[in-house]
């Protein structure tokens, strides 16, 4: 197995993650910072999905809060999806299939939150 | 919780305590977190569990980021046995949903009783856990080819490139699916469960078995997240500053924990977890 080769896909990995956690505290300082300044009683409760980014957008520090945590919560799948990539690039195909069964595990995890 | 000034800053405080600890043990913060969260502020441990299991991805991202530049972290190794620990993780945060808070609060005291144990054994251990545990071992004599899944990472200590071959794949995978269970039910990283197999068992060298696991929380961790989200237990404001104060203290624990005597800190907080272990049986009308 030629490892070397891996130092392009470990540039890409280092990458997607410290984009994903730096934008996610990013989106939760704002949100917090809102939230204490308005006094924003119990913001527990979540806006619908498919709103979280439109009212996030207009400052809503509820949404905002939902989607620096839902930010974090992708970063690992596109952690796993740039890996299925950079295999792929690559040409290992086995290690690509790998990632794909675990993109395929996650996105099940998703869809029974979603559910739930 | 109404999230005051005097709340966020306990919070922060808690949080940022809990990443202190689990740099300088090296064991994830949510074993220390969600006992923290039940006993002092009172939150449900559904919610705690939750609350843990999304700091979990933030510390795993952050410290993984680093140790995946470096060329520490196997990810064929760290993706193969991804598998099983997400289909665990899965499993335990569903089943974690039909368990009582009671029975939760039981299982998570045995779990820290367990870290308990095993942090006052390396304690004890002296120069042998030395040895074993902040040095990479050589289970094999440096192989030509390390195989399918093994590796080979640049370590500045013994200044040279260091090559493994991963052995046992499937009682590791076991140890995964085991790990991954143990993650998704109690909100932990699972690392407590798979560093020991993965450098014992699979043969790969300590600062690479710990950089692996690690690699492997955060997408672990992310397969139970989502069901948690689902069942509205993630609270993001209690979420969103328990998770900026782990950040800033696994930044701390890192830079202190290299003037800290490991061992004597591994001591004082295995019979320290004695008292916290009793309180969650405690909170759970034992």
């Amino acid at each position: 197995m030629e490892t070397n080769k891996e130092h392009s896909v470990d540039r890409l990995i280092h990458y997607t993650l410290l984009t994903g956690v730096s934008m996610s505290a990013v989106l939760l300082m704002v949100g917090l910072f809102i939230v204490l300044v308005r006094g924003t009683p119990r913001p527990e409760v979540a806006p619908p999905l498919g709103e979280i980014l439109r009212l996030a957008s207009t400052g809503n520090e509820v949404s905002l809060l939902y989607l620096g945590l839902l930010l974090l919560m992708i970063t690992p799948v596109a952690l796993v999806t740039t890996l299925a990539y950079g295999y792929a690039r690559l040409g290992w195909r086995r290690f690509a299939l790998v990632s794909l069964l675990v993109l395929l595990l996650l996105g099940t995890g998703f869809a029974l939150g979603i559910e739930g | 919780m109404y999230l005051s000034i005097h709340n966020l800053f306990w919070l922060l405080l808690t949080g940022s305590a809990v990443g202190v600890l689990g740099a300088i043990l090296g064991i994830g913060g949510g074993i220390f977190l969600v006992p923290a969260l039940v006993l002092i502020f009172h939150i449900p441990v559904h919610h705690a569990i939750a609350t843990s299991i999304v700091s979990v991805i933030a510390t795993s991202s952050a410290v993984a980021s680093t140790n995946v530049e470096k060329g520490l972290a196997n990810m064929r190794l760290g993706m193969t046995l991804e598998v099983a620990t997400v289909l665990g993780a899965m499993s335990g945060a569903l089943t974690a949903g039909w368990l009582s808070e009671a029975t939760l609060l039981r299982i998570f005291a045995v779990v820290l009783l367990v870290v308990a144990v095993l942090l006052g054994w390396k304690s004890s251990k002296g120069e042998r856990a030395a040895t074993l545990n902040s040095q990479y071992t050589m289970l094999d004599d440096q192989p030509n080819d390390p195989g399918l899944l093994g590796a080979s990472f640049y370590d500045p200590a013994e200044g040279k490139q260091i090559s493994y071959r991963v052995r046992k794949t499937p009682l590791g995978f076991l140890a995964s699916l085991v790990a991954g269970n143990l993650s998704g039910l109690l909100g932990v990283g699972g690392g407590f469960i798979k560093v020991p197999v993965i450098h014992l068992v699979c043969s790969v060298p300590m600062k690479a078995a710990a950089a692996t696991s690690n690699f492997m929380i955060g997408v672990t961790a992310v397969a139970s997240a989502f069901i948690y989200f689902g069942r509205g237990e993630v609270r993001p404001a209690l979420t969103a500053t328990v998770i900026l104060g782990v950040l800033v203290g696994s930044f701390i624990g890192s830079v202190v924990s290299q003037r800290l005597p490991g061992r004597l800190v591994q001591a004082i907080f295995a019979v320290f977890l004695l008292p916290v272990v009793w309180q969650m049986f405690v909170r759970a009308g034992l």
